[in-house]
């Protein structure tokens, strides 16, 4: 269905901005509409790239868990999502079980150079970095 | 909506309620003006002009009130002990707002939700010329550094057992073990408010545990958040030292990692004539504790770990209220979280370049 959700979002960042922001009169009620528009804006970019992101850090973890279970003597891998197109939720639900399993992998693996520590690092790294686009990317125009 | 503190009527009626707190001969009091204000956002802050009349008439008598906000505060420390900061400090040598009573009782206090009432001080806490790098300002700005290093000393100086913030916050069980005990005591409090495991928590706290200083010279009272934008300041004084809700027992480094803007770094001609070295070594000259930049450092890093904590407490709020949270705590418990985290990625990365 068009429009979809980015022109949505896009299209009421666009009339907040534009039509509320101006007719708003108290200080408070000005810097809330502000955080909100910058949400939105975050939001909107969320929309668009986090699932890849999602994917691509779940597949990433499984990969390094799965690597190291039998050496390390690590707890069993959490499952993958049951469905082949899986909805943003039970992928987020995924992406927070793996993340479980590698912080108490973490800490079961004392040695900060055994090399499932350089490699867990290296993911938490990207795993981080790619978030970027809609927690500092999107931020742009007043802020709060 | 609308608060009952914005009611002059029920404000002035909750005052003369309480009028013996507000002074030993006043017989009455009332309200003629009240805001809120917008500058510190963990908790409500309102400002009350009271005028309050005794037997020798009416005077004017500033006050503010401080609160949670409904869905509670951002940071995971509580109102009451905020409150038993300021009265523990009433008598010693650190400028603090004067704190009058804690209201608990839901049939007086404004909207039925606790508060505390302290008398508001005279001055701002905004300093302009600190930013200001023009050459003739440097005396200014050096004279300020280190005023506010003397009112960290005068913190560090209190007797902490005898004003009792012994039975406010844990004890570190020695100097040595300050800091270690802080990372993990701060670090359990972020897990559990997270509500899921965190590897970049994990492998940060890791790295943070390995190089745990344990050359503190002493367990001192410590504020937390500090510096520009906390004090107020008047004449070229800090008249009141506000936002103690990251005040603990612990080393002093803590709170000079955590000072805001107030250590500029000024070089004329080559030559550093204010910065960190000059600062510690004024810091030690008033306090007799010496503070490390190697410690500076570490609780720098340790900040990630505090900030993911209090994120995480306004993510926990966000849970619990849904829809109804407010944008502050999801603003917090997104954005600034993940800043947190990207600091906790660096001290982790830090692990690995320390040993290779």
């Amino acid at each position: 269905m068009h429009p979809g959700p980015l022109e949505v979002v896009a299209a009421a960042v666009t009339a907040l901005e534009d039509v509320v922001a101006p007719a708003v009169r108290d200080e408070h009620a000005e810097s809330t509409l502000r955080t909100a528009v910058q949400l939105l804006r975050s939001t909107r970019v969320r929309l668009e790239v986090e699932q890849q992101a999602l994917a691509e850090e779940c597949a990433e973890l499984r990969a390094l868990l799965e690597l190291w279970q039998v050496r390390l003597a690590l707890a069993a891998v959490p499952a993958p999502a049951a469905l082949r197109y899986p909805a943003r939720a039970e992928q987020a639900h995924e992406a927070a079980a793996l993340r479980s399993a590698l912080a108490a992998a973490i800490d079961a693996v004392p040695d900060p150079d055994h090399p499932f520590r350089v490699a867990a690092r290296d993911v938490v790294q990207r795993s981080v970095d790619r978030q970027q686009p809609w927690l500092v990317d999107a931020f742009t125009g007043p802020r709060r | 909506m609308a608060s009952q503190l914005l009611d002059l009527d029920v404000v002035s009626g909750w005052l003369d309620s309480r009028r013996e707190r507000l002074g030993p001969r006043v017989q009455g009091a009332r309200a003629v003006r009240v805001e809120q204000l917008s500058r510190g956002v963990s908790r409500e802050t309102w400002a009350v002009d009271a005028v309050v009349r005794g037997p020798d008439g009416e005077r004017e008598l500033p006050l503010a009130v401080r609160r949670d906000h409904p869905a509670g505060s951002v940071i995971p420390s509580d109102l009451r002990t905020e409150y038993e900061v300021y009265a523990r400090l009433a008598d010693t040598a650190v400028p603090v707002a004067r704190a009058l009573w804690f209201e608990d009782d839901a049939a007086v206090a404004p909207d039925g939700r606790p508060g505390y009432v302290r008398e508001r001080v005279r001055g701002s806490w905004h300093l302009p010329f600190l930013s200001d790098d023009d050459p003739a300002r440097d005396d200014r700005r050096i004279e300020a550094s280190r005023v506010h290093l003397e009112a960290l000393a005068a913190v560090h100086l209190v007797d902490w057992r005898t004003c009792g913030f012994d039975r406010l916050f844990p004890v570190p069980s020695s100097p040595a073990a300050a800091a270690v005990e802080l990372l993990e005591r701060v670090r359990r409090q972020a897990e559990e408010l997270l509500g899921e495991a965190s590897p970049v928590l994990a492998e940060a706290c890791s790295a943070l545990a390995a190089r745990a200083p344990r050359d503190a010279p002493a367990v001192v009272l410590c504020k937390g958040t500090n510096g520009h934008g906390e004090e107020v300041w008047r004449d070229g004084r800090i008249v009141a030292m506000s936002d103690w809700e990251l005040a603990c027992l612990g080393d002093p480094a803590y709170d000079l990692a955590q000072v805001q803007e107030m250590v500029p770094t000024i070089v004329r001609d080559g030559r550093r004539v204010w910065g960190w070295p000059e600062a510690l070594e004024h810091y030690t000259s008033r306090s007799g504790l010496v503070v490390t930049e190697e410690r500076l450092r570490w609780y720098r890093d340790l900040y990630a770990v505090l900030q993911l904590a209090y994120c995480a407490h306004s993510g926990a709020a966000v849970r619990r209220l849904g829809a109804t949270a407010p944008l502050r705590f999801v603003w917090t418990a997104y954005e600034v979280a993940y800043h947190a985290e990207r600091k906790l990625a660096a001290v982790a990365a830090s692990a690995r370049s320390a040993t290779t």
